[in-house]
């Protein structure tokens, strides 16, 4: 265990200075769960570029790479002037937070039990020995990116076509420990959930009073914390969760850094798995639809899209095709079009965690009602806010997705269905939970008389 | 919303006794294939890095076994190249023994013309001549 540990301190070490380089003006607890984030899209990518150099990986060069990355981090951070920015945490001012206690207690005891489950025995899911950690193991054999063993007809079952990031820095583990162990690999997915719930709290904080903050955060940590341990699906959720309202955060209080950061963090999410990159997609479309209003800001949106392109020109050369778009993509969405009733019911049905996703329609009608109560008593509308709706219409184009490739896939779509949906289905729980629990807060507190005056915000939409 | 996100199971881990937790996480994924990860791990401990080795076991069905060895055993013999002998439509590709420098065979006997250079757990590895 001591070597997979080892690997996280380093992995937030080296991401710390690029934390504090990147968004200066976070708070400490913030900038400590962007650190483990930021430190394994950094490892991600000197990995990378030292196979494309043709370096062969080995500890040394490895450190030496990290090392560079930090130094140069520091020097950076220490010649430029901090930015103005808006502060990170502004706790409302009528929470106490005692009133946290209980739900981080109980936020701590999942994380616990999640960290124990993740680390019962070696990963033994099917999609991490075919998959992510065939990939690992094959690359840290060879010490580097094994083009040939991607490419070979064979090993299409591997997905090869996948991006790179959690192999990658399932190999810095491995050569921090001196060689494949997957026994305590699991670790790691604690690591991503655990920076995960201290950033949606830390951003729950400045919405919420403490109480809702802490029972926010808790609702989040389930979605967090994917069953599926040895997958990319963690650092995924993780990944586009938090770049997604960082976005938020971003046009809410019109702060480019944050904005920035979010977009960084989101091509991350396009390093783990294909659904990321359509994610990167699915929010620049929500920012067109929702947001025209920021356009400028959309420039501002580059390392969601310059992240991730070196995999993809690479995969490309390689001609390492994705399974979804092979032969007539066409051809079988329109033979399929007569039976999507049919998947449309299955993906009704077999939809884990149903109770929630009804109570979140429930809670959205409970919302809408409380809108339309508020506005015709004094005219304002506070409770759904431009940045929620973006939030909304991002997670439903992403589902749009989804639907889509059942429509497409060249697998049997009932055999596709069930072995994604109950996966993919989770990754769009955690800004959905985010922006919900919010609202509901924030129409708790218009509901008080003494928060109504507090509540009225320029951003409202009527 | 609380209800319904409210993992009980993972609640419940840190206060309990994990023990039969941990025992069938360790054999879930090779439930029914007993000794089969033994197998690899001898195979691989008697192959080299480069090699090609053709998988041979009971199951003649890709979906109903096959696969689940192949992808195993691509896993477990990393950094040499694992070569199926059952296609995933279900036919037999013996032409593709021709690739390979090892043949391993778990709990199975091919009349080929082989050296074995090493038994144990169920199977044996032979060298291709």
């Amino acid at each position: 265990m001591t070597p997979a540990i080892l690997a996280i301190v380093a992995t937030i070490s080296v991401g710390l200075p690029l934390a504090v380089l990147l968004f200066p003006t976070a708070s400490r607890t913030t900038l400590l769960a962007l650190s483990y984030l930021y430190g394994s899209g950094a490892i991600f990518m000197t990995l990378f570029a030292l196979s494309v150099a043709g370096v062969p990986w080995s500890l040394p060069v490895v450190a030496a790479s990290l090392l560079l990355i930090s130094g140069l981090s520091i020097f950076a951070v220490n010649r430029r002037p901090v930015p103005a920015s808006v502060p990170m945490v502004r706790p409302r001012a009528q929470g106490k937070r005692w009133h946290a206690i209980p739900f981080d207690l109980l936020t701590l005891t999942m994380l616990a039990g999640f960290g124990l489950f993740a680390t019962l025995a070696p990963l033994s899911e099917w999609d991490f020995w075919a998959i992510w950690g065939l990939k690992a193991r094959t690359f840290l054999e060879a010490g580097e990116i094994d083009w040939r063993f991607l490419e070979s007809r064979l090993n299409s079952f591997c997905h090869p076509d996948y991006p790179l990031l959690l192999p990658l820095n399932f190999d810095f583990v491995a050569l921090v420990s001196g060689g494949w162990d997957d026994r305590w690999l699991g670790i790691m997915f604690l690591a991503f959930a655990a920076s995960f719930l201290l950033l949606a709290r830390q951003l729950f904080l400045e919405e919420l009073q403490y109480g809702y903050a802490a029972l926010g955060t808790f609702i989040m940590a389930s979605a967090a914390s994917s069953h599926f341990i040895g997958l990319a699906e963690t650092p995924l959720i993780v990944f586009s969760g938090a770049g997604v309202l960082f976005i938020r955060r971003g046009l809410r209080d019109s702060d480019g850094q944050s904005f920035r950061n979010g977009a960084i963090l989101l091509g991350l999410a396009g390093s783990c798995k294909n659904e990321g990159l359509a994610m990167i997609a699915s929010v620049a479309i929500a920012l067109l639809i929702v947001e025209r209003r920021q356009l400028r800001r959309f420039v501002e949106f580059w390392p969601a899209l310059a992240i991730p392109i070196p995999w993809l020109v690479l995969r490309a050369i390689h001609y390492l095709p994705t399974d979804l778009v092979t032969g007539s993509v066409v051809q079988r969405a329109l033979s399929r079009l007569p039976t999507m009733h049919l998947v449309l019911l299955t993906l009704a049905s077999r939809i884990t965690y149903r109770g929630f996703w009804i109570s979140l329609l429930a809670a959205w009608t409970i919302i809408a009602i409380g809108q339309a109560t508020l506005k015709r008593s004094n005219g304002e509308t506070s409770i759904v806010r431009r940045v929620d709706l973006f939030v909304i219409v991002a997670m439903a184009i992403q589902m749009m997705v989804y639907l889509g490739s059942y429509a497409v896939t060249p697998a049997d779509v009932m055999w596709h269905i069930g072995t994604s949906w109950s996966r993919v289905s989770e990754q769009l729980a955690a800004p959905l939970i985010y922006v919900t629990v919010v609202m509901l807060g924030r129409m708790t507190e218009s509901s008080s008389p003494g928060e109504k005056a507090a509540s009225t915000d320029p951003e409202s939409i009527g | 919303m609380v209800f319904f996100r409210f993992e009980t199971r993972l609640m419940e881990i840190p206060f309990t006794d994990r023990r039969p937790l941990v025992r069938y996480f360790a054999h879930l994924a090779d439930r029914g294939w007993e000794q089969y990860l033994d197998f690899l791990v001898g195979v691989r401990a008697h192959t080299a890095k480069g090699d090609s080795i053709a998988i041979m076991v009971p199951a003649r069905h890709w979906d109903d076994g096959y696969a689940y060895a192949f992808y195993r055993a691509s896993y477990m013999l990393a950094g040499r190249r694992v070569i199926p002998l059952v296609s995933p439509d279900d036919r037999i590709v013996m032409g593709n023994l021709r690739q390979a420098t090892y043949l391993a065979e778990w709990r199975h006997d091919l009349p080929v013309d082989q050296r074995i250079v090493w038994s144990g757990a169920g199977g044996k590895l032979v060298r291709r001549r």
